[in-house]
């Protein structure tokens, strides 16, 4: 029985399914219809760069199909996340087998366990080290690996840098956060707080590096940016009380520089956030354990 | 204090005329709670002591028992009495002319419910606080006595302050009311003492912790709702015991939203073949309303003291999935307790059952189940 009052609006996960929708678009455009046009790709990549998000979208309505998932946030909308982090460098062959391993994990371990694992982030991470050691990892596309342009600031906010296949542009990111933000499902707080934290490091390596060039590519980086306003707030995957929020934001924003200055930009937000959402599972973990012997006593 | 929430409602409106059904061929007694108590009286009049804070509702023979329903879902034995439609009254004290000339023991001395009384005579107020807010969607009670019986309200305020001396009185009242605002307004010229205080459309905004502290109020208070002051008036004024109360019938599966007013003991179900004929087969009945009330089914049910309103809601459905950990409902919790936990733990909590946990899960958990009344 429900509570049947209640109106039902657009839901979140709706919203973000028309929001990626515009990530995809763009990001075909980006990286398969500019570089067609300027003769750097063939024809076969029109068609061949759409295949991630479809794959995607498909194997997760396969695995929603086969172990009947009844998640709000359902596999196929973790395939067609998980598509859009992705390198441009991705073997279709190897993303296919990944996919279906990680939602496999999901839907098996995570889901039925009731696991806070954000087992996107890690994935992505355990892909493109596999990626690394096969020599094939690379976020450029044929034409930015060509230095033939040279991109501004406004050029790279409206979507011209090198990201992930599909999360370059961050205007279209600011403005899925403006539409998220009047959601009441979507955690606000974590991408509010943790770009705070974030800028806050940024400016302590401005005082001690003045380098306003690599300060500006961060502060607008949309690799970070996408990580900061679709991954972390992914509910299943974050705190849910104000002291745990604070500190996997603290965490999160704080560790983003140090790991992209050591690591690499495109994989040192993932660490971040890999390590944040560590600790608030093990935080959540000890909370109910305390709980229990509260509740034996 | 907590941060309190509009409710998404849907646009219903209760008739603002009460409709009475004040003769049921039989009336249902629930037995006490005390053992000792039950008179298994074979002959009943109207206003007769049954027990304490119950009396008989018609004159009547007794007839059988059997089991009941109770609107807080527990089932309990009945005296069945059968009505003699003769109204016969015990006691036979006249209405009293003027009440605010009384003093504070005449007063007293009148009040029938012992709850009533104790509260009353426990307080040394400088203010009275009358909530004429009802919290639950649909259901207009407060309002509705508000309207009909607005002199008689305002007239059991003048006698209680003239009870306690210089005291004001504050009427709360939601500020989307408009029918019930206007019903005051245009008594409340003559009494000095009594003000409208216009409180946002909030949900449990009518309850006595959230509204004092809405109001900013410092000083001692006696708070009282709309319905008991009405039935304060019953017992001071008329000299008679509550023996009828008001029920809102509404909901988006009825075709005409009221309020009825029918004596207690009375069948559910004998209101609603009075009052209702459309199908009911794809409405499912909500007792007390959809926040905090129960999914029943009204065969069983009695009229009591406690019944608020029936609501009949389309059968609409939805399916229950995992929690996603949005933590909307430990946000939304007065009582600041975490339903999450007790959900994943599967163990009850204490709280005050406002089931506001419940109303925003996204995931349609049926959180209310995890969560138990302070008084349960």
């Amino acid at each position: 029985m429900n509570r049947l009052h209640k109106i039902t609006k657009l839901s979140l996960v709706q919203k973000m399914y028309l929001l990626l929708f515009c990530f995809v678009l763009y990001g075909w455009y980006k990286n398969a219809f500019v570089p067609y046009f300027n003769h750097y790709t063939n024809f076969s990549q029109l068609i061949l760069i759409l295949l991630y998000p479809l794959c995607g979208l498909g194997i997760g309505a396969l695995f929603d199909l086969l172990f009947k998932t009844t998640h709000f946030y359902t596999n196929k909308f973790y395939g067609l996340l998980f598509s859009l982090i992705l390198p441009i460098s991705t073997n279709i062959c190897y993303f296919l087998f990944f996919l279906s391993l990680l939602l496999f994990i999901n839907t098996i371990l995570i889901s039925r366990k009731n696991l806070e694992f954000n087992f996107l982030v890690f994935g992505k991470l355990l892909f493109v080290l596999f990626l690394f050691l096969q020599h094939n990892y690379g976020y450029a596309n044929g034409l930015e690996e060509s230095h033939m342009f040279i991109y501004s600031y406004l050029d790279g906010i409206f979507g011209h840098n090198v990201s992930a296949i599909f999360t370059s542009n961050v205007f279209f990111i600011l403005l899925s956060f403006g539409v998220l933000f009047f959601d009441s499902y979507y955690k606000k707080e974590i991408p509010f707080y943790s770009y705070g934290f974030y800028i806050i490091t940024l400016v302590f390596y401005a005082f001690l590096k003045s380098d306003m060039n690599f300060i500006l590519n961060n502060l607008f980086s949309s690799t970070i940016l996408f990580v900061i306003v679709f991954l972390a707030p992914l509910s299943c995957f974050s705190p849910y009380t104000k002291k745990r929020t604070f500190i996997y934001c603290i965490l999160f924003g704080g560790t983003i520089l140090p790991f992209s200055l050591l690591i690499n930009f495109y994989e040192g937000v993932y660490i971040a956030l890999a390590l944040s959402n560590s600790v608030v599972v093990l935080l959540n973990a000890i909370q109910k354990q305390m709980v229990k012997k509260r509740l034996k006593e | 204090m907590t941060k309190l929430i509009h409710l998404d409602k849907e646009p219903i409106v209760v008739d603002g005329k009460v409709v009475e059904y004040l003769t049921p061929d039989v009336v249902y007694v629930p037995f006490p709670r005390k053992k000792e108590d039950l008179k298994k009286e074979k002959e009943i009049k109207k206003g007769s002591f049954l027990y304490p804070n119950f009396y008989a509702p018609i004159s009547g023979k007794l007839k059988k028992i059997e089991d009941c329903l109770l609107p807080s879902g527990k089932w309990v034995h009945c005296l069945v009495y059968e009505n003699d439609f003769q109204e016969k009254q015990v006691g036979g004290k006249a209405t009293r002319k003027k009440i605010s000339t009384l003093s504070k023991e005449e007063m007293l001395e009148s009040i029938l419910d012992t709850r009533l009384k104790e509260k009353l005579e426990r307080s040394n107020p400088s203010l009275l606080l009358i909530s004429g807010i009802e919290d639950e969607p649909y259901i207009e009670n407060e309002s509705i006595i508000g309207q009909n019986h607005t002199k008689m309200l305002v007239d059991m305020i003048e006698a209680l302050l003239s009870i306690y001396p210089n005291t004001k009185a504050y009427i709360a009242l939601k500020n989307t009311d408009s029918k019930t605002i206007m019903a005051y307004q245009n008594i409340l010229g003559m009494y000095k003492n009594i003000e409208i205080k216009f409180v946002e459309d909030l949900y449990l905004i009518g309850q006595e912790y959230f509204l004092t502290k809405y109001l900013h109020m410092k000083e001692p208070y006696l708070f009282l709702k709309v319905s008991e002051l009405y039935e304060l008036y019953l017992n001071i004024k008329g000299r008679k015991p509550l023996t009828e109360t008001f029920i809102t019938f509404s909901g988006n599966g009825c075709q005409k939203p009221i309020v009825i007013k029918a004596k207690i003991g009375t069948k559910v179900t004998d209101l609603f073949f009075k009052f209702f004929k459309e199908d009911l087969s794809n409405c499912v009945f909500f007792v007390n309303g959809m926040m905090q009330g129960k999914q029943m089914d009204l065969n069983y049910l009695i009229v009591t003291k406690d019944l608020k309103g029936i609501l009949m809601m389309k059968k609409q459905m939805r399916k229950k999935r995992e929690c996603i950990k949005c933590g909307k409902c430990i946000l939304l919790c007065p009582k600041h307790a975490n339903p999450l936990m007790a959900y994943q733990l599967n163990r009850k909590i204490t709280c005050m059952n406002c089931g506001l946990c419940t109303y925003i899960c996204p995931s349609n958990i049926p959180l209310y189940q995890y969560v138990k009344e302070d008084n349960e």
